[in-house]
């Protein structure tokens, strides 16, 4: 009987997910700060990771063709085939934040984003949880994510930035639920490659205990991770082989379920907050940067509401 | 003007679910399925952090200087585990030792631009030692790896690459 009521209270939880999903609307200068935000932080980062004083040193061995690259005779993407292709890129994705022939911007920085970031292994200059990012890019192929907050609407006057519809609330809704998509892969492949070892075993007191930070490599390294490697908290916690059991068990946990922080309202907030939490915690024990993982979690802030905030706010002070 | 609102076209609400048919069933046909076969190059980053196993026989790398000494130097021993899991993405398609030592090459080329010479040795170790190894770090871990690299390894590449 229990399992029934269980069972019904998830599928009321689900339509009801749908149904006000499909009733909500935004404005379309919400979608465009978005669009704005994401690929200004986008460029930063991507500029911190293509480490291009670092690949100029590196020797012609550096681009021997690895994984499918094999099939080629040598590697098509040398390092000036991938530093043109990088220039063209950040040259769309500005063009993308400000707005300006904002669709074929999009479309065209996410193809080239695409053709770097699937060769990780050709160059050390990209980093996996880029690929999220990726995908958030390619939703936002499809939106109308220019018709405010953009230099394409204040040329053409088309759009009224007040307007709101479910136009610009899909690619939210879609990233995020993507996004919570991710999590439960990275959480069921880890089950999946090493069972339950994963937090019963030692799995992540190695990764703890194995994770270093190489300085050299980071150009920007001074802003945040020397400071995170010298605190050494990774060994330290790597000692206690209980509390690392615990924090694994704990990952997996929300990994696996931080998508029903989406379906279930009350628990948004302390899973959000948790992953938040989570994200800022690797710095400090595995020295893997929170900018990508942070940038890809701001989907889920309730933008339309910071908006409608702020805006008000600044209507406050203008009339006072 | 905030009460302005439009209603979507069919046609564009037919576009949208196909976006959202598309993205939705490509994330869990990567859960479902082996996704590392499937998507190598593209999916597959994003989940490459649980390759952790270190039961096998694995690839080291030794720093040596322009005389050909060798330098007892710690990184060396902790470029390994770094490379082993950049490796490990590629486990189960790029199987040959061969691809490993390129792999393991190519980021240490990366990772360390000043050392102009350096060796790679294949070492056979067990978690346990490893392990041991790692908690003693700033005790003994040093001299118990340069014992066991030496007792139990072979060279299997070289950078600059001898004709």
């Amino acid at each position: 009987m229990s399992f029934m009521n269980t069972l019904s209270k998830t599928k009321a939880y689900f339509s009801n997910y749908i149904t006000e999903g499909c009733q909500i609307r935004y404005r379309a200068d919400t979608l465009g700060i978005f669009r704005f935000l994401f690929y200004t932080l986008f460029f930063l980062l991507g500029s911190y990771y293509f480490n291009t004083v670092l690949i100029l040193k590196q020797p012609p061995e550096f681009f021997v063709p690895v994984g499918f690259l094999m099939l080629f005779d040598s590697n098509p993407f040398s390092f000036n085939v991938l530093f043109t292709l990088y220039i063209i890129e950040s040259f769309f994705v500005i063009l993308a934040a400000i707005g300006l022939f904002t669709q074929p911007s999009i479309i065209i920085s996410t193809f080239l984003m695409l053709i770097r970031f699937t060769n990780t292994h050709s160059y050390q200059a990209t980093f996996f949880l880029s690929i999220p990012l990726l995908m958030i890019s390619f939703i936002l192929c499809f939106a109308r994510s220019g018709d405010a907050f953009s230099v394409d609407n204040l040329i053409g006057k088309k759009h009224i930035p007040s307007q709101t519809s479910f136009e610009y609330y899909w690619p939210f809704w879609l990233s995020r639920l993507f996004i919570g998509l991710v999590y439960l892969a990275a959480g069921a492949v880890k089950i999946r490659h090493r069972g339950t070892d994963w937090f019963l075993d030692d799995e992540l007191q190695m990764h703890f205990l194995t994770a270093f930070r190489n300085q050299e490599t980071d150009v920007f390294s001074f802003l945040t991770l020397d400071f995170f490697s010298k605190l050494k908290l990774n060994i330290i916690v790597g000692q206690y082989t209980i509390l690392c059991r615990f924090l694994g068990g704990l990952t997996i946990l929300l990994e696996l379920f931080a998508w029903v922080g989406l379906v279930v309202k009350k628990l948004f907030w302390p899973i959000f907050l948790s992953l938040i939490l989570f994200h800022l915690a690797i710095p400090f024990l595995m020295f893997v940067p929170p900018g990508f993982p942070l940038v890809m979690l701001s989907t889920w802030l309730p933008w339309d509401k910071m908006n409608r905030f702020f805006r008000k706010k600044q209507s406050e002070v203008a009339t006072s | 003007m905030d009460k302005e609102c439009f209603e979507i076209t069919e046609k564009r609400k037919k576009k949208i679910r196909n976006v959202f048919i598309f993205f939705i069933s490509l994330q869990l046909f990567v859960i479902l399925s082996g996704t590392d076969a499937l998507f190598p190059f593209f999916i597959y980053p994003m989940f490459s952090y649980e390759v952790g196993a270190l039961n096998h026989t694995v690839f080291t790398a030794v720093v040596v200087d322009e005389n050909d000494n060798e330098i007892p130097y710690i990184d060396a021993f902790d470029v390994y585990p770094h490379t082993q899991r950049a490796i490990g993405r590629s486990l189960k398609f790029l199987v040959k030792s061969e691809e490993k030592k390129k792999s393991l090459a190519q980021r240490l080329l990366a990772e360390k631009p000043k050392y102009k010479k350096f060796r790679i040795y294949s070492v056979t170790t067990n978690k346990d030692i490893y392990k041991s190894l790692l908690l003693g770090e700033t005790k003994i871990s040093r001299k118990r790896f340069q014992e066991l690299i030496t007792t139990d390894r072979h060279v299997v590449y070289e950078y600059p690459q001898q004709d």
